[in-house]
């Protein structure tokens, strides 16, 4: 049997493989006790990087009014769009956990608390609209598209229930914030805007 | 003195093959000692270092920095902190060491896990085995910059060569009729977990080998010694859970959710097989890559809902994977295949080796040899190897273990870093071929093969000696399915991928 040549091995020697674990493991509580003799190690982290903002409430590139969403949402892209009217915002999101009807109210009601006024607004199946106008000022009307992901058998409860386009009167950038110097959180990628 | 001389002559081939590796290994660190580190090796010594800290922490008692564990060491789950555990002791005395000191750390204690499997396959299998794993992976200048490098590929594979010997120790006593003890359980189930946390996809490997053995001493034990033998399994199976508990346990915590080894793999399904531009409910962020958009995406809806982003990747996997097809999947499997096995060399290129003769040596040298490997590899798993029961059980746990790694580009892009885990078993697989070869030509048992050693011949006790021929028949059969299996396997990929 081989491990008995082994250990008979060992036991000339008078060393055996636990000893050498028991010495490494002495080494290592010495060493630790040690620690700060020799410094601090300053990990990274860049395989967790910290955790983008987000546009809409970090006021980076905020709604109209500072309006924000009523719902689990995350913004997919962002971008100004040149269309017969001009320069108009192009503003995705995905929303989650509630479904079409409530996402269109939860995105809505918040644009009607800063005084727009809801003038269209229609829920068919998975496709959702609707159209605010802000009293005075004509080029500042929001147009919403809704479209919920379709049933899918192997997620019957999906978290991320549908995708959400904002057509909006084009936005400077508002935030100081550091991050909204990130194009992770103002999804503003170059020559991409969903 | 016959015998004598010729254990001298076959150690004299191992000494001088072991000063040719120490001369591949000074040779690889001058091709990439210095070289930056190359992408997961970042966060392999970022766990290293927050590791460190722990240490000095507990060796202080202070209170552990859980922030600096979570960011560092458990990240986004997606690797186990074999390397990072290695990495410790070493940032502990050298806190800011350069990656030149890292990968001579990382070296040594490579060579140091080689020379211990070198030991052990002399031991145990003989010299034979001990000079190919010299010659696989020992000699190929790819695996010996691998050796510098801060992946677990390597090492693990090191350890799983570790594990595959012992389960062959472990046959022997079991076949003359006596039960594996507690410590060697013990032994047993700390070399899983070690290949578990160097790299987290030899799991099934390991859980593999790990049923098989428990099925065979049931199978060949009778009374007392089948209840100890069941008593080593537990013993090997609490040791197996007792290591890998902390990883488990910090992950889970850190991530908000059931983490047992890693959360790479719907990310990693979605991404090989699935839509690209599905994976986040429509395309990712394309400011990033494609493991980092899709957990960023993650974590931002589980910000947004209070849910786990691992649950979103989930789904987000599942919804990316709505149109796979057989077909499709088979091309995948086909591709990374390809990818695995096309240019084992190509780390030397990305861990900034020259591009000088020295350079182009070392890559088309590891080429070579790595592609002789796997022509090995491809014998093992279709060879039906009987004769010596020794043989036959070294055969059916490399085919085994080989098969198991191989399931590698059924789940996962392939690179050509994946062989390093293989190369072990390909060594030994290649000393394996060698003596069934010349057992088959009557050359008889040369020197230093398994047969020479006197447990492996048939137990002298009739009803042992019965069992052992049953098990050896079984162990024909299985060699039987597993080839059968493996062709059935390619074919049928291939026929998919074409007429599907």
């Amino acid at each position: 049997m081989s491990s008995v040549s082994g250990r008979g091995e060992a036991r000339k020697t008078g060393l055996r493989p636990w000893h050498v674990l028991v010495l490494l493991a002495v080494a290592l509580v010495a060493l630790s006790a040690a620690g700060d003799a020799f410094g601090r190690a300053e990990p990274t982290g860049s395989y967790r990087p910290a955790l983008p903002g987000d546009t809409l409430a970090d006021g980076c590139y905020p709604l109209p009014g500072g309006a924000v969403p009523d719902v689990p949402y995350v913004v997919r892209t962002d971008g100004d769009v040149a269309t017969p009217d001009g320069e108009r915002r192009h503003l995705v999101l995905h929303w989650s956990l509630v479904d079409i009807g409530a996402a269109l109210d939860g995105i809505t009601a918040p644009l009607v608390d800063v005084g727009y006024d809801l003038t269209e607004q229609a829920v068919r199946g998975d496709t959702a609209t609707a159209r605010l106008v802000l009293p005075g000022s004509p080029d500042a009307d929001v147009a919403v598209t809704l479209r919920a992901f379709g049933d899918d058998p192997e997620v019957p409860d999906p978290i991320v229930r549908g995708r959400a386009e904002l057509d909006l009167p084009s936005t400077p950038r508002v935030g100081t914030a550091a991050v909204c110097d990130w194009p992770s959180t103002t999804k503003r990628f170059p020559a991409s805007d969903g | 003195m016959r015998p004598l001389s010729r254990l001298a002559g076959a150690d004299r081939v191992l000494v001088v093959l072991a000063l040719v590796h120490l001369v591949v290994l000074g040779w690889a660190f001058w091709l990439v000692g210095a070289s930056p580190l190359h992408g997961d090796e970042a966060a392999y010594v970022d766990g290293g270092r927050a590791l460190s800290n722990l240490l000095r922490d507990l060796g202080s008692l202070r209170a552990p920095d859980v922030a600096e564990l979570s960011r560092s060491v458990v990240a986004s789950g997606w690797f186990m902190p074999g390397v990072p555990i290695l990495l410790a002791p070493f940032f502990l005395v050298v806190p800011d060491g350069d990656v030149e000191a890292v990968r001579a750390y990382l070296g040594l204690v490579s060579t140091i896990v080689l020379a211990l499997l070198v030991w052990r396959a002399r031991t145990v299998l003989g010299p034979r085995y001990a000079a190919a794993l010299l010659v696989m992976p020992g000699l190929v200048p790819m695996a010996a910059a691998f050796a510098f490098a801060a992946w677990g590929d390597y090492l693990g594979g090191l350890v799983l060569g570790l594990l595959v010997v012992e389960l062959v120790a472990v046959s022997r006593r079991v076949r003359a009729g006596a039960a594996p003890s507690l410590a060697q359980g013990v032994r047993l189930g700390l070399l899983a977990v070690a290949v578990v946390y160097l790299r987290s996809s030899a799991a099934l490997v390991v859980v593999g080998l790990g049923v098989v053995a428990v099925v065979v001493c049931v199978a060949l034990l009778r009374g007392s010694a089948r209840v100890r033998s069941l008593g080593a399994a537990a013993a090997a199976l609490g040791a197996f859970l007792l290591v890998l508990a902390p990883w488990s346990g910090a992950a889970s915590a850190a991530l908000d959710g059931r983490v047992v080894t890693t959360t790479s793999v719907p990310t990693v399904l979605a991404s090989t097989f699935g839509d690209q531009d599905r994976i986040c409910r429509g395309p990712c962020d394309p400011d990033s890559t494609r493991w980092f958009a899709p957990q960023r995406y993650a974590r931002e809806t589980a910000a947004a809902t209070g849910r786990s982003e691992l649950d979103v990747l989930t789904e987000m996997s599942a919804y990316a994977r709505e149109d796979v097809t057989p077909r499709s999947y088979s091309r995948d499997v086909i591709q990374n295949a390809w990818s695995y096995v096309k240019a084992p060399d190509r780390f030397l290129r990305w861990l900034e080796a020259p591009d000088d003769a020295a350079g182009l040596t070392a890559r088309y040298l590891s080429r070579g040899l790595v592609w002789v490997a796997f022509g090995v590899g491809a014998a093992v798993l279709l060879v039906v190897v009987r004769g010596a029961r020794d043989l036959q059980v070294l055969a059916t746990l490399l085919t085994l273990s080989l098969g198991a790694l191989m399931s590698q580009p059924f789940v996962h892009v392939s690179g050509p870093r994946y062989w390093t885990t293989a190369a072990p078993l390909l060594g030994l697989g290649g000393a394996m071929l060698l003596t069934w070869w010349q057992g088959r030509r009557g050359d008889g048992p040369p020197g230093g093969a398994v047969v020479a050693d006197p447990v492996t011949a048939a137990p002298s006790d009739p009803v042992l000696a019965g069992r052992d021929a049953a098990f050896g028949t079984w162990l024909t059969r299985v060699q039987v399915l597993l080839a059968a299996g493996t062709v059935a396997l390619a074919l049928g990929i291939g026929a998919v991928a074409v007429l599907g």
